[in-house]
């Protein structure tokens, strides 16, 4: 079962395409209404079908793969399960220095000395592709991904393996994982289930406008929060509080005006220009600043600078009195 | 679902510099490619995969890559609305409708067929096929193709409804296969 849900009915066309394989070139149009099921008239057996659900963008006019299911005569049934600790998001996806598990499951395997090979194993790989420096994947072209391990499933049940986090910061794109039948005298070897996730760069930022050590005496210089790579779904901010850097995640001040909230679907750069702040420096002595950013995974230290504050005011003259 | 996620869990709390105040929230210095190299050096991992039996051939989703929907479809465009339909569903196109094939004017909605067909009637027939017809196994009957021509419509080949590419039969085979009688809807 291929599934279409509301919101992309609502803005887009889906179409479902039945594929005769092995490919002969007759491919069939299921019509369907934006939500419902129908059977096919076309047959499966023996040699198979592959059914693909495309939406159609009308402007500007674009097709867009959603789903692909295989039916043929060997019911294996496979699923590819990606979790991260984004869950706030329809599309899986990480950040680079976060780990993500994925977890697959396969049934109707079959053990049997004369079953067909094809009927007793499938085939799991796993694509890495770069979106490049500052891409956002528009327009990727798939086929040009990297196959970067594939190996022989031949047990039913569930596997769970884990992905630990990159040794590259700044990596953006995204990893597939699918599993494929077995090629046979009947069918090539067709996709049964594959999953996606995006990886988007850590961000980074800086605080520029105050420098460690220097000294407030009057009102509170202009500065300017310069922040890369936000996270799609995340907060920025910067914070206040008396002494030196701590490490232990103290919740300061905010300051006035620091804060950004983005909710986008892929990571975002922003400019900020901070003053009158005077406000959060209430005592005189060590102060530090931390430029911060909020994500499903917590919180970022970006930047810190300590300062000091001295707002005490010092009379240089003498005082006489005369009769 | 839940122990992917406490595993997830327990892997962000073994973190580097990584402290969890007491509210639940993680804390921690933005990652760098230094951090970050240093980690992998002192607790290196192994790809998860290698528990399962490493194979070697060609990657499946290339050398049978799903084709682009837009690019295996012709297009037909009137008053408005475009639909699509397979490669090679298209039968005939007569002279004074070929303006209105694979020319999408922007801006007119996408639709299914079922929808588009039923308000372009006057002008699209539609020819009943069996799959061996559309295979290319038997070709369709000559006389209902003519018959069909006379009417002077675009003519799509269907099964059961459907829109469905037609390949042309090959050449090499016996004049004696005995024709199936398709259906025509006007």
């Amino acid at each position: 079962m291929l599934m279409i849900t509301g919101a992309q009915a609502q803005t887009y066309t889906n179409f479902i395409r039945q594929v005769q394989l092995p490919s002969s070139g007759v491919q069939f149009d299921v019509s369907v209404p934006a939500a419902g099921q129908q059977q096919s008239p076309l047959e499966i057996n023996p040699t198979g079908a592959r059914f693909e659900l495309h939406t159609v963008r009308t402007s500007p006019l674009q097709s867009f793969l959603l789903d692909t299911r295989y039916v043929g005569s060997y019911f294996t049934v496979a699923e590819v399960l990606i979790t991260t600790e984004d869950v706030n998001s329809n599309v899986p996806r990480t950040r680079a220095d976060r780990p993500f598990t994925v977890r697959i499951t396969t049934d109707g395997l079959r053990q049997g000395a004369t079953d067909p090979e094809a009927a007793k194993s499938v085939n799991f790989y796993r694509h890495t592709q770069s979106y490049g420096v500052g891409g956002v994947g528009d327009g990727l072209d798939r086929t040009q991904a990297t196959l970067t391990s594939q190996v022989k499933i031949n047990q039913n049940g569930i596997q769970t393996l884990i992905y630990p986090k990159k040794t590259i910061a700044k990596y953006r794109g995204e990893e597939r994982f699918s599993i494929f039948s077995l090629a046979d005298f009947q069918a090539p070897a067709s996709q049964l289930a594959s999953q996606t996730v995006q990886i988007w760069p850590v961000a980074d930022g800086t605080i520029s406008g105050i420098t460690t050590g220097q000294t407030i005496e009057f009102s509170t210089p202009t500065i300017t929060l310069a922040i890369n790579d936000i996270y799609p779904d995340a907060r920025v901010y910067a914070q206040v509080y008396q002494g030196p850097k701590r490490d232990d995640g103290f919740v300061g001040t905010v300051v006035p005006g620091s804060a950004v909230a983005v909710n986008e679907s892929v990571p975002q750069n922003r400019l900020l220009t901070v003053s009158n702040w005077d406000s959060v420096l209430t005592a005189n002595g060590a102060w530090t600043m931390e430029l911060l950013t909020v994500t499903p995974f917590g919180i970022d230290r970006l930047a810190w600078v300590s300062f000091n504050v001295d707002r005490t005011i010092t009379f240089n003259g003498s005082v006489t009195t005369s009769e | 679902m839940k122990t992917a996620f406490l595993i997830l869990s327990i892997l962000a709390s073994q973190l580097y510099g990584e402290v969890v105040r007491e509210d639940g929230v993680r804390f921690r210095d933005a990652a760098t490619d230094e951090s970050l190299a240093k980690e992998y050096r002192e607790t290196p991992r192994e790809d998860p995969m290698k528990k399962f039996e490493a194979i070697k051939g060609e990657d499946p989703s290339v050398v049978n890559k799903v084709g682009n929907l837009l690019e295996n479809s012709e297009l037909i465009t009137f008053n408005g609305q475009t639909t699509l339909v397979p490669k090679n569903a298209i039968i005939k196109i007569p002279e004074k409708f070929a303006g209105r094939i694979n020319k999408h004017i922007e801006g007119a909605k996408i639709v299914g067929w079922l929808d588009f067909l039923s308000t372009n009637r006057g002008w699209i027939t539609t020819i009943e096929v069996t799959l061996a017809q559309a295979k290319g196994e038997v070709p369709v009957s000559p006389d209902l193709m003519e018959t069909a021509s006379k009417s002077g419509n675009l003519l799509v080949a269907v099964l059961q409804g459907g829109p469905i590419s037609v390949i042309p039969p090959k050449v090499e085979e016996s004049p004696a296969t005995p024709t199936q009688t398709p259906q025509v809807k006007p």
